[in-house]
């Protein structure tokens, strides 16, 4: 019986470590004491994300939980927990590499989504990720042309990246697969139902939500944590 | 709420998930340069190449160190 | 209390290579002209070159980009200063986490150092790993006696309140040259700057970015921000010093926000360290860059009429 309701792949994280080069190797070691959550910034605001509950769930390998969840795309990556770990868990670095895995599972895609124009317009056509570009008509307003500033302070009208600089920077990202993964990126559209046409309905999954459709087969999240908390959440 | 996780996944177990990721980061992290890999690095270098003229000649430095590597993709053997 | 041993590691070069960052550049330019400039007047020659891009930070944490291209990014960055035999001195925690924290990782793993090795060859470079990485507050620690010799408009009865920001004393706990729970360094230099410093509660919290939350996760991340600007209000300071340029945005920025949203009044300008040693060596206010600054501006003119244009 037991084992039937066991779901876990207890050698997932022991195969794990040789990949992870040394980058997180000491979660074994976990108390589980619960400090990361006590000063995380993420579960200040929302009380359904808790480091201590996702590191145990690695440890022990109980992947679908952690990989289907909201919870593992709130984390600030403010290192927090790792400055104040007893043993040493460098928990953003997992953060970090189980991303990877859930997309490789079809979450958070489209979160991803909405950061590709920071790589593929800024970071590998211009060489800097974050552009002068401005969303906000207020900011624009109240500080006008940032190149006539930065002409004031001395500087160059315009930060430029060298050509030579750029065809490096891409050469690294073909050769490094980085290309591949934007490409599949670029792959997910970002449809919401009052623009959606009946083609994309047709090929839409989830009815009631069709948020994603595209090549890549995209999959909602779940809070698996617990109730989501925050503001929003509270007056609603 | 907490359940859907195991509705989505259907009959796939952990060990599944578990499997899957393992091979997905064996692939991103792998350090071998099999044949495969090796061809999907070329459009890059010859993108490369053609960016300009000094760009082409640090490329065509490198040649020489290549070879022997191509040469073992080619074959899949380790040369001694 | 800082680090006295790893802060005298730290070496007084004569020539350092500046490396400059994205936010810094490319939204408040008054942290690049005042870096390069105070570091110059520190009797530090500070060399730049325009092949040096963005350090690939944000895109590897947003994972936009895989993994795999932050080593070799990380390496050809690094490269450039080793081409010159310079260390390098960078304005951002996170260009100084990911450059410090990788290029680490790469001297410890040969495999991985060879493989990158072999993409930095084909464009005629090569990563030995001699180039240390510091932090521009690092390096004024460094020099604060050069400061102290230096003050040209002293900071009289300027209210100042800091936030270190997350990646540098967080992420980098072993590395970073104060403890990560109660750092000081940032508060002798305003002192040396003749400020007074302003102390408040929620001095050790993030300041809400959480990297790609304030995308993605708008609602977390603007909370956040608030419960610390309402902190930072109670204590009511003249300026609020960041050492890194993505705080600096973000506490800026969503000031602004709150302020169009809720109809709340947050006015407290942020300047980065940078800029407040500018500040203190005397640097002509056009510089300074204010103008690019969107929070208190009115506040921030007030201050300059203080203590003199």
């Amino acid at each position: 019986m037991l084992e039937q309701v066991k779901d876990w792949d207890d050698d997932f994280y022991e195969k794990f470590k040789p990949i992870a080069m040394g980058f997180v190797n000491e979660a074994e070691k976990c108390l589980q004491c619960g400090k990361c959550t006590g000063q995380c910034p993420a579960a200040a605001v929302t009380p359904s994300y808790n480091p201590r509950k996702i590191i145990r769930d690695l440890v022990n390998g109980n992947l679908k939980r952690v990989l289907s969840s909201v919870e593992l795309w709130q984390c600030f990556f403010c290192s927090g927990c790792f400055s104040v770990c007893p043993m040493d868990i460098n928990f953003p670095f997992f953060v970090f590499m189980f991303r990877l895995a859930a997309m490789n599972e079809g979450y958070g895609w489209e979160d991803v989504k909405q950061l590709e124009g920071y790589a593929e317009k800024d970071y590998l056509r211009k060489g800097i990720t974050v552009s002068t570009f401005e969303r906000n008509p207020e900011v624009v307003e109240t500080i006008g042309d940032i190149s006539k500033i930065r002409m004031e302070a001395g500087l160059p009208p315009e930060r430029k990246v060298s050509d030579r600089g750029l065809a490096e920077i891409n050469m690294i990202s073909d050769l490094s697969g980085m290309t591949s993964f934007m490409k599949k990126i670029g792959g997910v559209e970002l449809l919401d139902c009052k623009t959606c046409n009946d083609e994309q309905a047709k090929r839409c999954k989830t009815k009631p939500l069709p948020s994603k459709v595209g090549k890549i087969k995209t999959k909602l999240r779940f809070y698996n944590y617990g109730e989501p908390g925050g503001k929003a959440h509270a007056e609603a | 709420m907490a359940d859907n996780f195991l509705e989505a996944y259907g009959k796939e177990t952990s060990r599944d998930v578990g499997t899957r990721t393992m091979n997905y980061f064996r692939e991103l992290f792998s350090l071998e340069m099999p044949l495969g890999r090796m061809m999907k690095m070329m459009p890059g270098m010859i993108k490369f190449a053609t960016a300009s003229k000094d760009t082409r000649e640090d490329l065509f430095k490198f040649m020489p160190q290549m070879m022997p590597m191509m040469k073992q993709a080619f074959t899949g053997k380790k040369e001694e | 209390m800082p680090r006295l041993d790893k802060v005298t590691q730290i070496p007084k070069p004569e020539q350092i290579f500046f490396f400059k960052s994205c936010v810094a550049s490319n939204k408040y330019p008054g942290i690049e002209s005042c870096g390069w400039e105070s570091l110059k007047i520190l009797g530090v020659e500070p060399v730049d070159s325009d092949e040096q891009t963005c350090c690939g930070g944000f895109v590897t944490f947003a994972n936009v980009a895989a993994p795999t291209a932050s080593m070799p990014a990380v390496a050809r960055n690094l490269s450039l200063a080793e081409e010159k035999n310079l260390d390098t001195c960078v304005l951002c925690n996170g260009c100084w986490t990911f450059l410090n924290e990788f290029g680490h990782f790469m001297n410890h793993n040969e495999e991985v150092k060879a493989s990158v090795n072999m993409m930095m060859n084909m464009m005629g470079r090569e990563y030995k790993g001699t180039s240390n990485v510091y932090h521009i507050a690092e390096m004024f620690y460094r020099l604060k006696d050069d400061i102290a010799k230096n003050v040209k408009r002293p900071l009289k009865g300027v209210k100042v309140a800091t936030h270190y920001g997350c990646h540098y004393l967080g992420g980098g706990k072993y590395t970073a040259i104060d403890d990560a729970q109660m750092p000081t360094y940032m508060e002798e230099l305003i002192e040396i700057l003749g400020g007074t410093v302003v102390p408040y509660t929620a001095n050790r919290e993030c300041c809400g970015t959480g990297f790609t939350q304030i995308i993605n996760g708008k609602d977390l991340s603007l909370e956040h921000t608030q419960h610390k600007l309402d902190s930072v209000q109670e204590a009511d300071p003249d300026l609020l010093i960041v050492q890194c340029p993505y705080c600096h945005s973000q506490l800026d920025r969503v000031q602004q926000q709150l302020n169009y949203r809720q109809g709340a009044n947050y006015q407290t300008p942020v300047i980065h360290i940078a800029q407040l040693i500018g500040l203190g060596l005397g640097l002509p206010v056009p510089k300074l860059a204010f103008a690019a600054h969107i929070s208190g501006r009115q506040r921030l003119e007030e201050v300059l009429d203080r203590i003199g244009r």
